[in-house]
């Protein structure tokens, strides 16, 4: 390296080091935003540039002379040479959903600091270290899935606890966030219009594709951006009429039923009528959106108005109860590190590269992207001040349902707001309130709108701006809500096809449509759970989603760990097993507390306990009773099922290592899966 | 440099990658070079698109 590129680097790291010591030791007044994304850009440059070069070669030893699946096997449909660019934009769209966005609000709750450190270094040496990784052990191995790489590397029953994790990731996670757009849309005839209305219009686009202009997804998806563009705006007329707004305003349980309903028959619909259309206008508008939000960013360069620290570090949170080790860790997966991504770099991805050493740029900066959209989330969320962001996100249960109640007790937290500043903020961004809209992609959405409406110097367009993002975040929301419901339905078919063979048969429709109806009722019943959860539904379902989202991590980290091992990178094996140690600690930890603390708003078994004992002192009015048993029997059903992630964890972690262990004793010889080398015909 | 125009030509030409707009050319380039008969742009796309959503395709 010359001495000049050398400077560089130094001045960048200096510059890093600075952002992040204003970072840490900023106490009593607020700092610029720019800290944060010059600590965080600072940091990536430093990884990509450093880190991941020496994991590419100096462990995985990336080879561009070895020809990929793609070129040893092009078949013009699976496997295809694509540019770099073109796969690194796919793998983006791909794993860029909305965990990055909605984990780094709620874990705001403990002020900013905690959740950006993990988010720049977790990202750095965990989740774009897992991503890679995980690509490269799939590139080598002619774009095995993570579950077959689990099975062939490490042992079969490692391969059943990968299948059923991601079962239950898929379950878990629609769940969770067809709860954020309830709670987003509840009481909100402008949101609720314009996610309506984004159903013809998908329906329009996929007649557009598949009968008038075969294939011309860019006509397609520019004329679904304009309409939905229309009716983001005309939401607004819809809202303010006496006669429309009725027909799209509802409450959460109604809304549930709707979304409910919806997935059952986008899963059974044929894929280019809904679900395709959707997606393809969703990834336009994600990104779009995020680019936005990033130059909105660096215009406004916004003072962060949150604390670095706010005083429930101490684990009595009001969005989610629980201490910074380990919530804040399971809150913020995807931005960090997420499981679900090794499902990605795993399946299509390493089917399209043209070259080894391209798995560094898309596994490894593809992640690094992802992480830096969770800053950006962190920053919307902390341009808020204090008290509205509480008020925004603390569920009636803690806070009451009164207005004037709920400010009185969040400014007694030292977190000052009136029920008349929340009054003026509702009505100004077209909402007729903000209190209790726990889940994260409302203040998410308040924060976007501000920056917007800052940059572009008009505050009459806070309220478009407000819901462009709900509709943004709905949108996305609800295509993974179509895309995880297939998914699912497609692995359910093939656990049931075990059983009786026509079951496998995707295109049977009884299977379909008993498929489907399964995988619904299941994340539908969680869902409905969260609904009527008096404290919000997300205390108790987000921690779920991040303990199984880190189930897969540590799947994948398991698979990566043992092939480097096998490999005959033992010396080096730490830069997969330090990550995955700590996701276990994490992970184990947070199943033990969701278990058996014996705070209620923590342990499930201990809510369950305090309900109860409610029952038996008749201090529920016995209409409520039925309803109450409901909630123990959820509760139990919570504790379980954490149960099943935290023994699945220790299935494949000991697997792993009792394999690693018979390596290291050579009492068993190490054979890697790998498809056999050939030389590349293509020249770099 | 390359001038604005030459930009927006690779701009444009990324998104129709990106889109998978070139797939049905090359599918064709590929199925004459096997002197085989390719498939109507339509049977082309909703069998992308099957192959594309039997996986998980979209993270959290």
């Amino acid at each position: 390296m010359s001495i000049g590129k050398r400077l560089v680097w130094i001045l960048l790291a200096l510059a890093g080091a600075l952002a992040m010591g204003v970072i840490a030791t900023s106490r009593g007044e607020p700092i610029n935003a720019v800290w944060l994304i010059v600590a965080a850009g600072c940091l990536y440059a430093l990884g990509y540039r450093f880190y991941s070069r020496f994991i590419a070669y100096r462990i995985l030893e990336l080879n561009d002379r070895r020809a990929t699946p793609a070129e040893r096997l092009e078949d013009g449909r699976d496997f295809v040479l694509t540019n770099k660019w073109v796969v690194f934009g796919h793998h983006f769209a791909a794993i860029a959903g909305p965990g990055p966005l909605i984990g780094p609000i709620l874990a705001a709750q403990f002020g900013y600091l905690p959740g950006t450190l993990w988010i720049v270094i977790g990202g750095v040496l965990g989740g774009a270290v897992q991503d890679f990784v995980t690509l490269f052990c799939s590139l080598r191995r002619n774009g095995k899935s993570l579950g077959q790489m689990a099975k062939d590397e490490i042992s079969e029953l490692g391969g059943y606890a990968a299948l059923f994790g991601v079962l239950f990731i898929i379950i878990i996670v629609i769940a969770v966030v067809a709860l954020v757009v309830v709670n987003a849309l509840k009481s909100s005839p402008w949101g609720v219009f314009t996610i309506a209305a984004t159903i013809p219009i998908a329906l329009l686009m996929g007649i557009y594709l598949r009968n008038i202009r075969p294939g011309r997804v860019l006509e397609a998806s520019l004329l679904g951006f304009l309409l939905v563009m229309g009716a983001v705006i005309g939401g607004r007329a819809v809202a303010a009429s006496a006669l429309l707004a009725p027909y799209f305003t509802y409450g959460a349980p109604a809304l549930a039923w709707m979304i409910i309903a919806y997935g059952f028959a986008a899963s059974v619909l044929p894929v280019w009528l809904l679900l395709a259309p959707r997606d393809y206008l969703s990834t336009f508008v994600k990104l779009g959106t995020i680019l936005l939000l990033a130059l909105g960013i660096l215009a406004a360069h916004p003072q962060m108005l949150l604390p670095p620290l706010t005083r429930f570090t101490d684990g009595t949170g009001p969005i989610f109860a629980g201490k910074i080790f380990p919530f804040c860790f399971i809150t913020i997966a995807c931005g960090a590190i997420s499981g679900f991504h090794s499902l990605i770099a795993s399946g299509t991805t390493p089917k399209l590269l043209r070259k080894e050493s391209q798995a560094r740029l898309v596994g490894y900066g593809g992640m690094l992207m992802e992480s830096f959209v969770a800053v950006m989330a962190m920053v919307a969320a902390s341009v808020l001040p204090p008290g509205v962001y509480f008020a925004v996100n603390s569920p009636a249960g803690v806070v009451g349902v009164a207005p004037e109640k709920a400010a009185a007790t969040i400014s007694a937290w030292g977190f000052p707001v009136t029920a008349q500043q929340m009054t003026q903020l509702a009505r100004q961004i077209g909402e007729q309130t903000l209190f209790n809209r726990t889940g994260g992609a409302p203040s998410l959405a308040v924060g976007m709108a501000h920056i917007f409406s800052r940059v572009l110097g008009s505050g009459a367009l806070e309220a478009i701006w407000y819901h462009f993002a709900i509709m943004f975040e709905a949108l996305f929301i609800l295509t993974l809500l179509d895309a995880g419901t297939r998914a699912g339905r497609f692995l359910l078919q093939d656990l049931l096809g075990h059983f009786w063979k026509p079951l496998g048969r995707t295109s049977w429709y009884p299977s379909a449509v008993l498929s489907s109806a399964l995988i619904v009722g299941a994340w539908g019943y969680f869902l409905y759970q969260g609904v009527i959860d008096p404290l919000g539904g997300i205390n108790s379902l987000w921690p779920l989603f991040g303990i199984s989202n880190q189930l897969l991590a540590t799947i994948a980290l398991s698979v990566c760990t043992t092939i480097l091992l096998k490999m005959g990178k033992a010396r080096w094996s730490w830069v997969t097993l330090a990550p995955l140690a700590w996701l276990v600690a994490v992970t184990m930890t947070a199943s033990v507390e969701k278990i058996g603390h014996p705070d209620p708003r923590i342990g499930f078994l201990a809510h369950a306990r305090l309900l109860s004992g409610r029952i038996a002192t008749q201090s529920i009015p016995a209409a409520q009773v039925v309803e109450t048993q409901r909630l123990i029997f959820n509760d139990r059903l919570d504790a379980a099922l954490t149960a099943v992630f935290a023994a699945l964890v220790l299935v494949i972690v000991i697997e792993s290592a009792r394999h690693c262990w018979l390596y290291a004793l050579r009492r068993k010889e190490p054979s890697l899966h790998e498809a056999p080398a050939e030389l590349s015909r293509i020249s770099a | 440099m390359p001038s604005i125009s030459v930009l927006l030509h690779r701009l444009w030409h990324y998104l129709r990658e990106i889109c998978g707009e070139n797939d049905y050319a090359r599918c064709c380039a590929q199925a004459s070079a096997r002197g085989e008969e390719p498939p109507t742009p339509e049977t082309f796309y909703l069998a992308e698109l099957r192959r594309k959503y039997s996986n998980p395709t979209r993270c959290c």
